[in-house]
């Protein structure tokens, strides 16, 4: 999300950089032309937030620009009322998601899905539903323990 | 530098910008077998050409271009055989992606683009298009299949609007307004008369940035394609430490400090 005022500009080979990790990481998350333009066009063009958020960059516009950390605190409380353990395992199938083919990233998906039933918050999740509450879920066990998708 | 003549197509250079105008305006700029031959040679040399520092791909009249002359392929009792080998060898040279031209590549799309036309769009580092500009892919409408442009296409924008125009077929148009919004391309022209000259705009824009940067950014992104997102930014991480030490990155801050334009080296240099 942004505030309706940012705006967005790579001046790398402006200046004789290179730029590669941030704009790959975008050209595999957004459509990949307005990003080349971007790397390639370097400081003499800056994207504003409103084309961002059309483009699908980001997800939210706030304005007043002053109102940006109050929506994203109201955001990340809408997230924090979901399960950590299912939002990590989610996490992982997504960016997963990136570092293969599309068979092979539902493949290595399946077993996110699979590692989680039994886990108590399906119970919770669903008690908590059926009896109009919000659910109450198991703190996150350490990293370690779940498999990597790297 | 001179540029070979051509019959299909007009190659030149204005400023730091080098054109390559399909010119076939009677045809819709469809591509002939000559036309085909023409753009690798055209590509070739404004790759090479020491004094261009970005290309610019447009047509001529009302089209942008149209994909394969079928006029041509359903006349001459040979049609699209012509093409069997190259297509099932996969090689390539009509586009600047078959040809690895690592200058920036801007596709100004003037009117209709057509079918085989979205390779010009699939690759080009940028497309700008006229507001009166539309797109649609009529391959499955006259028996044929749509793969390497639709392919390119949906590894750079939503998926689900290509999957339509290739499904739909000439049954209907994208606007250059929906292009835009789909990030297929990120500027329209309006009144569209003026393409050329916002498309030479952009360009001398470009070309203002150091050219070895951008010849590496442009592998590394174009390399996000190819891989998985670790190992590309590992491809990256190469491409980006290739500039290290080059005079460029000297010559970037300093001319930022000194509030003047840099001067790049050229990319023959050495």
């Amino acid at each position: 999300m942004a505030a309706s005022n940012a705006t967005f500009l790579d001046p790398h080979v402006s200046l004789g950089q290179v730029s590669a990790y941030e704009t790959i990481g975008l050209v595999r998350k957004s459509p990949m032309e307005p990003v080349v333009r971007m790397a390639l066009v370097g400081v003499h063009e800056r994207v504003d937030a409103r084309r961002a958020c059309q483009l699908g960059i980001l997800s939210q516009v706030v304005d007043p620009p002053e109102r940006l950390r109050q929506e994203a605190q109201e955001l990340a409380e809408k997230i924090a009322r979901n399960s950590p353990a299912a939002m990590r395992l989610t996490k992982q199938a997504l960016w997963g998601a990136l570092e293969l083919g599309l068979s092979d990233a539902r493949r290595a998906g399946a077993p996110a899905v699979v590692s989680m039933w039994g886990h108590p918050d399906q119970v919770e999740g669903a008690r908590a539903f059926v009896e109009k509450r919000d659910p109450v879920w198991q703190p996150l066990a350490p990293a370690g323990e779940l498999e990597s998708s790297r | 530098m001179t540029y070979s003549e051509l019959e299909c197509l007009r190659v030149e250079r204005r400023g730091p910008v080098g054109w390559l105008i399909n010119n076939r305006p009677e045809q819709l700029n469809a591509m002939s077998a000559r036309m085909r031959d023409e753009f690798a040679v055209a590509w070739t040399e404004l790759d090479r050409d020491p004094d261009v520092r970005v290309i610019v791909h447009t047509g001529e009249g009302r089209a942008f271009q149209t994909g394969v002359d079928v006029a041509e392929i359903a006349g001459d009792g040979v049609g699209m055989e012509r093409y069997r080998r190259s297509v099932e060898e996969f090689d390539l040279h009509f586009t600047s992606w078959h040809q690895q031209v690592w200058k920036p590549v801007i596709t100004a799309v003037n009117g209709l683009c057509a079918g085989g036309g979205f390779h010009w769009i699939a690759d080009a580092d940028m497309v700008i298009a006229a507001s009166d500009a539309e797109f649609f892919d009529p391959h499955v409408s006259i028996g044929q299949v749509v793969a390497l442009e639709a392919i390119g296409l949906i590894r750079k924008m939503p998926v689900e609007a290509v999957m339509r125009m290739a499904f739909v077929g000439r049954h209907e148009r994208l606007s250059a307004e929906r292009a835009y919004e789909l990030g297929m391309i990120s500027q329209i022209v309006d009144p569209p008369e003026r393409l050329r000259e916002e498309a030479q705009a952009l360009g001398e824009k470009v070309a203002r940035n150091s050219p070895a940067a951008m010849r590496a950014t442009k592998r590394a992104l174009w390399g996000a394609l190819e891989q998985g997102l670790t190992d590309a930014c590992r491809s990256g991480g190469q491409e980006l430490v290739s500039m290290w030490g080059h005079p460029d990155q000297e010559e970037g801050p300093r001319a930022f400090a000194e509030k003047r334009e840099p001067r790049w080296r050229d990319l023959t240099e050495p």
